[in-house]
């Protein structure tokens, strides 16, 4: 007969308290009392013995472990360690002793209750990243509804209450008591884990602390103890990449949190890698002491970590809720107010001027490149609007015809800015600002998310299309930007109640469509035809009318230009643009597109069908240059493509938002797949960040200053310049044989940037260097004088520089280039653009010749006009020839396109006025 | 229905947008600029002698003719500037004749012409000296001077003359009886803007029996001109583009060894016919042969006529032509005509104080009657007509020290040269086709 087994003795408990420095451990000490599991003794770890109440027994402190150990009489088999704002149930310790047991665990967790709301979760243990990073899979005070009460095999247990095997303990070296409360947990787990050690959580045990707020693992204390703990427990292949990729990812982390307003992140990062550097060596000695770390110990403790970062997770999670908040109200929930600087439209403009700065910054801090339409304006603001309005168009040989509208708003711009230099790029950073800020509230008003406000005005000034305009050096074409998404704003504004009202809402719909149009003039049409297709999506009646006043209203800024060259040479003139997106741009946009379009639902929808009509037929206006259009019409349509893109992505962003949540997986997954097309499609809106200049090209027409330097007492006279068509500077002719050419007029400036219609000097040149190219002049110089040329530049090849190898009397001026080959040479004949009968030169003072007064007459090498004076005109073959003797030569000007340009400023001005009155009714309606 | 009309409309727009090509930039046709394919002679508004020599034993001419009424400035240049300049006008009657004043050496010189196209013609006659051709007009890519020698005692120098305002880099390509020459010499010359470059090849490249040059600019132009000095007498001849055919009217003369030395510049060779055509207009043996690509090929003449005689080379490729001459005391050279015409322009025979000869080729199958009128530049004109059966060539006399040059014009296609010969040493000059 055999004898039954003896019992198993039961396991030995000794409790420990690990206490913070400041708290009352009294109730800790009265719970541990009361476990129906009687523990062997008590003992409370800390530096300093604690304060207990007086009617409570004063227990057993110890500094380490072992010295609590020691302090105990017999020994026992298991530690129950507690922190001390920790109170368990009366049989918390017999679950876990129960777990420990039938699961030949090592260390065992309790559940963790909120001790102000028992019915709230606070921890179940859980796994980890790589890093150590927590993840409890708790929403914020999530209920306990036994959901979680299941014992599980965790990587991570928070301390509030921890049974672990003693042997076990005094084998680790004892507890860590530099960490924090989260890593002091996460420490043993994972020690015990690299000794082959089992950690399982048993919801049986239940006990209850305090919440101590969702931010706690991120607090530099904790991040240090992280680290830590890996540098204890992870083998040394795995700290190679393990270590840098924490770096980064606490690059990333407080990157993130400056941008919402977080000024401790780079403290907090620095004081975490600091505080490991300064315990290292307590680190490295707690490191040799383990047992073991290896990969196969690494490999144990991957089974329980989840991939990838959490930190960066939640920070992708937090963005994806920014970007996917669909309405405009926050929803009212019972948490404070987050502060000034988190609300979202704070952030929204933050980031917003971040990206203007970002994309502009280069032009801020050095001013514009010249290259091609990006010219610096002429020195005089108001000599300017003189030969604007109705004066000498200086492009070429000159002409009566009238300049571009954007020539006459820019001198204007630069005139209220103080007539000042840095006006272009002040104007330019003031465009694409405005540019940013019309798109938000185009979005805005159209009902869609912040985070597709802000993407949708990145995409309309940075993305394909305005880089598009930026890469050919089309300046007006980013000036336009500025304007245009406020006219369309305009056009989808809720409906004024009062005549006043109205009167504003026109005016403002006419001002921003004039900003437009003064830069790109056929962009005019466009608030019609947005109207149009967003009066039929919306099936509305107003847009299109507003649309169509706007558009009317903003006409007379064209004028006198548009009257000069006529609407129909006006679509067909200048070298037109052809797009050409990548298909990395491409093909995200049309996903966006098509998709959002199929599964998307509300304003969301409207929002990408008006941009994808609009869009759709920009690009086919912007590459119907061999259908006939011009630079003009081309350039708005490109203006178009950048709205209509523009709007797609804010749609396409807003997609999954607009879907409820009865609405199948087959209709949500390509929502979210057009909103991450989307995405990729605002991210190539930062290809412009890192050259900081809006994709303009680099300067190419800084050279051409040689003119100046080279220039005689009277000033520099023009310069004839070749070479390929993408080098030319603003306009270019092309001669019979296709080699493109055009004059410039000493300084190069914006005014010069756009060609008049060819005349009869324009004519005569041509004549010339077809000469020239054809080997029959020996002495272009000569011939080159009658025209003021000094100087042949070329910018590249050109069969004219094939003619300037041989020839007699134009000086190669050695080592000065103006591109990246060709060259540079000089007239040894005199060559002005005005000389007396004495040959004495008169200077150009843009628009007028000035010089010294004499008898005779002068030769002004114009193309001849008989408004040309003071005094009796004569035509002098192709140029003009008037009396000395006043010392000045001035264009009388042309009457007509004066007086349209005068009515443009007039209209403009009322259309401001108008805005500016309403405005302030609007500010006086306000309660004081 | 928005989704779909939207769709449509987008698809509609994007794929006519897709299917719009790219309007065609402006494209300078770079390739078809006059100098590559510029005619194959004729009078130009500016001609280029890049020799010519006087000093105290020694003179030189310069013969100008016009197309017509012209006017001329004739520019010396020495050191980067002019030095000297000599205007003129001649008319449809005249043709002027200019001395160097440069008082010593080889000078070089820019003939600029306005009112109508020119020619003009170097002579140097004077002691140990007969030598002279034509100054070039058009700049060709490349120029070909083949038929040069270093032997002991001769002095070959090549002048490479750049009148223009920028400096000219170039290479020469060398070919002798040893194949390609090379060497650091030849390569990356730079010639100063107006300014004459002077190579001694027989510095370079002595002792060789056959040399023949083609100069490559790099950078910028230059106008190349080979002077052979065999101690006895000089020859002077320009450098000239390639042909497929040329027509040498002055190809041998009595008491004088010719070679026809050919050039090939391309890396294929080029196979020739020899055509040779004499007075008495009777069939002479023709000569085959081939033209390394690239190389020289050097073919003798000798034995082809006992009395002058004119050939006419053609070959399967474009290739460059020059005639040497030799006696025991004379040497004369001069590059042919690539094209026949019905005028031409003659400048320089009369320069000769002992008289010239003027030597028409017609290598026709139809008799041709020509007129050949001597100019002077007093005006002094004067006619005279002569008949040339098919295949052969005539000879006529100028013995007027005053004639500048002649206008020749014919009912049919033929080539003109002239040659001269004077104390044991000779020339030998091409014209200019007119018209």
């Amino acid at each position: 007969m055999t004898q039954p087994a003896p019992p198993s003795p039961k396991p030995r408990v000794l409790a420990l308290v690990v206490a913070r420095r400041g708290d009352e451990i009294a109730d800790v000490l009265a719970s541990i009392e009361s476990q129906v599991y009687e523990v062997e003794d008590v003992v409370v770890i800390a530096d300093q013995r604690p304060d207990v109440a007086p009617e409570t027994a004063r227990p057993k402190t110890a500094r380490r472990l072992s010295e609590a150990l020691d302090a105990i009489d017999g020994p026992v088999d298991y530690l129950w360690m507690l922190d001390s704002r920790t109170t368990a149930r009366p049989d918390a310790l017999a679950a876990l002793i129960d777990a420990a047991e039938s699961l030949e665990a090592s260390v065992v967790g309790s559940k963790v209750l909120d001790s102000d709301h028992p019915d709230r979760l606070l921890s179940v243990g859980g796994p980890t990243d790589v890093f150590g990073f927590p993840y409890t899979g708790l929403e914020s005070g999530e209920i306990d509804q036994e959901q979680f009460d299941v014992i599980r095999d965790v990587a991570f247990l928070e301390p509030a209450s921890l049974l672990v095997r003693r042997d076990l303990a005094e084998g680790l070296g004892g507890l860590d008591h530099t960490l924090p409360y989260l890593s002091f947990g996460l420490d043993i787990c994972q020690r015990a884990r690299v000794v082959g050690g089992r950690v399982v959580v048993t919801p049986g045990s239940e006990v209850f602390s305090r919440a101590s707020g969702a931010q706690r693992p991120t607090t530099w204390r904790e991040q240090a103890g992280r680290l830590r703990t890996m540098l204890k427990t992870y083998s040394l292949v795995t700290l190679l990449w393990v270590l840098p990729a924490l770096f980064l990812v606490g690059l990333a982390t407080w990157l993130y949190r400056l941008a919402k307003g977080s000024l401790t992140g780079p403290v907090d990062w620095t004081r975490t890698w600091a505080w490991n550097l300064l315990y290292l060596p307590s680190t490295l000695q707690a490191r040799r002491r383990a047992p073991t770390t290896s990969m196969e110990s690494d490999a144990e403790l991957f089974r329980f970590q989840v991939r990838g970062s959490l930190e960066l997770r939640e920070i992708a999670a937090e963005l994806g809720a920014r970007l996917g908040a669909g309405d405009e109200q926050e929803e009212p929930d019972d948490r404070a107010p987050p502060a000034f600087w988190q609300r979202p439209d704070v952030i929204t403009t933050v980031l917003g001027v971040a990206l203007v700065l970002v994309l502009t910054r280069s032009v801020s801090a050095e001013g514009l490149p010249a290259t091609g339409y990006v010219l610096p304006l002429a020195e005089s603001a108001w000599d300017t609007l003189r030969a604007y309005a109705g004066g000498w168009h200086p492009g070429g040989l000159g002409s009566p015809e009238p300049m571009h509208p954007s020539v006459g708003a820019t001198a204007a711009l630069k005139l209220l800015l103080g007539n000042r230099g840095g006006a272009a790029g002040i104007l330019t950073v003031a465009a694409v600002a405005s540019g940013v800020a019309g798109m938000v509230a185009l979005v805005r008003r159209l009902g869609l998310s912040r985070g597709a406000r802000l993407v949708g005005g990145a995409v309309f000034v940075a993305g394909f299309p305005a880089l598009w305009l930026a890469g050919e050096g089309y300046w007006p074409g980013l000036l336009a930007l500025g304007g245009l998404p406020w006219s369309l704003a305009g056009v989808v504004a809720s409906d004024p109640e009062t005549g006043r009202g109205w009167t504003g809402r026109l005016a403002r719909v006419g001002l921003a469509t004039a900003a437009s149009a003064a830069f790109v003039p056929l962009s005019i049409v466009i608030p019609l035809v947005f109207g149009l297709v967003w009066g039929a999506v919306a099936r509305r009646g107003r847009p299109p009318v507003i649309g169509a006043a706007g558009s009317v209203l903003a006409l007379p800024v064209l004028l006198p230009w548009l009257s000069g060259r006529g609407v129909t040479e006006v679509l067909g003139m200048g070298a037109p643009f052809h797009p050409d997106p990548s298909w990395w741009v491409a093909v995200p946009l049309l996903v966006a597109g098509v998709v959002a379009t199929v599964v998307a639902r509300g304003r969301p929808l409207s929002v990408v069908v008006t941009g994808m009509v609009i869009g759709s037929v920009g690009l086919l206006v912007a590459r119907a240059g061999s259908l006939g259009a011009g630079q003009e019409t081309t350039a708005a349509g490109l203006l178009a493509a950048a709205a209509g893109a523009a709007l797609v992505v804010a749609g396409a962003l807003d997609a999954p938002a607009s879907l409820g949540i009865d609405v199948s997986l087959l209709r949500t997954v390509p929502a979210y797949a057009a909103m991450v097309a989307a995405i990729l499609v605002g991210l190539t809106a930062l290809i412009a960040a890192p050259a900081g200049r809006m994709g303009l090209p680099d300067d190419r027409f800084g050279a051409f200053a040689f003119a100046s330097s080279r220039a005689e007492a009277h000033g520099p006279d023009r310069v004839l310049l070749t070479g390929p068509a993408e080098t030319m500077p603003g306009q270019y002719r092309v001669l019979p044989d296709g080699t493109p050419y055009r004059l410039i007029g000493g300084i190069l400036d914006y005014p010069q940037a756009w060609l008049p219609e060819a005349r009869l000097g324009d004519a005569v040149l041509e004549e010339t260097l077809v000469g020239m190219i054809d080997g029959q002049e020996l002495r272009p110089g000569e011939l080159l004088a009658q025209f003021g040329i000094r100087w042949v530049a070329a910018t590249g090849p050109s069969p004219l520089v094939d003619a300037m190898s041989g020839q007699l009397d134009m000086r190669p001026l050695a080592g000065l280039f103006v591109g990246e080959s060709g060259g540079v040479w000089e007239n040894d004949m005199p060559a002005y653009r005005a000389a007396t009968d004495q040959g004495e030169a008169w200077s150009w003072a843009a628009p007028d010749y000035v010089g010294r007064q004499s008898g005779g007459s002068v030769r002004i090498a114009e193309n001849a006009d008989h408004r040309w004076g003071p005094g009796a005109w004569q035509q002098d073959g192709w140029a003009n020839r008037v009396p000395a003797e006043a010392g000045v030569a001035t264009f009388a000007g042309v009457d007509s396109f004066r007086f349209q340009a005068r009515a443009a400023a007039v209209v403009v001005i009322l259309l401001a006025g108008l805005s500016l009155v309403r405005a302030r009714r609007r500010a006086g309606d306000q309660p004081s | 229905m928005n989704r779909i009309l939207a769709l449509v409309v987008a698809a509609l727009a994007v794929v006519v947008a897709t299917m719009q090509p790219a309007p065609e930039p402006p494209v300078p046709t770079v390739e078809v600029t006059i100098r590559s394919e510029a005619p194959t002679g004729g009078a130009s508004h500016f001609a280029h002698c890049p020799w010519s020599r006087s000093d105290s034993l020694r003179s030189s001419a310069y013969s100008v003719l016009g197309e017509g009424p012209a006017s001329f400035d004739l520019s010396f240049l020495e050191g980067g500037s002019v030095e000297d300049r000599i205007s003129g006008r001649i008319d449809s009657d005249t043709a002027a004749r200019v001395e160097n004043p440069r008082p010593v050496g080889a000078s070089s010189a820019l003939v600029e012409f306005s009112g109508s196209m020119g020619t003009v013609g170097v002579v140097a006659a004077g002691e140990g000296l007969l030598a002279g051709d034509l100054c070039s007009g058009r700049i060709p890519d490349s120029w070909h001077l083949p038929g040069g020698s270093t032997l002991e005692g001769e002095s070959l120098v090549l002048r490479l003359f750049n009148p223009f305002t920028a400096d000219a880099r170039i290479d020469l390509w060398a070919f002798s009886e040893f194949g390609i020459e090379a060497g650091e010499a030849l390569e990356g010359l730079t010639v100063p803007a107006r300014r004459t470059r002077v190579v001694a090849l027989e510095e370079i490249l002595p002792r060789r029996e056959s040399l023949s040059i083609i100069v490559r600019p790099t950078l910028g132009s230059v106008i190349p001109v080979m002077v052979l000095d065999t101690g006895t007498d000089m020859a002077v001849w320009p450098g000239a583009d390639t042909g497929t055919g040329w027509e040498f009217p002055v190809a041998g003369a009595v008491g004088l060894r010719s070679d026809l030395v050919l050039t090939n510049e391309a890396s294929i060779p080029v196979n020739f016919l020899i055509e040779a055509f004499d007075e008495s207009g009777a069939s002479l043996p023709t000569q085959v042969g081939r033209i390394e690509g690239p190389g020289q090929a050097r073919v003798s003449l000798e034995g082809v006529s006992s009395s002058g005689f004119g050939v006419r080379v053609t070959g399967d490729g474009p290739f460059g032509a020059a005639i040497v001459a030799r006696s025991e005391t004379s040497v004369a050279a001069t590059v042919g005509a690539r094209t026949t015409a019905t005028g031409w322009l003659v400048p320089g025979p009369g320069v000769v104080s002992s008289g010239s000869r003027l030597r028409l080729l017609n290598a026709g199958v139809t008799e041709l009657t020509v007129t050949y009128r001597t100019l002077t530049p007093a005006g002094r004109t004067r006619a005279n007509v002569i008949d040339i059966p098919p295949n052969a060539v005539r000879t006529v006399h100028i013995a007027a020290q005053e004639v500048a040059g002649v206008r020749v014009t014919s009912d049919g296609p033929l080539t003109v040269g002239w040659l001269a010969a004077v104390s044991g040493r000779a020339m030998f000059s091409g014209a200019i086709p007119s018209g």
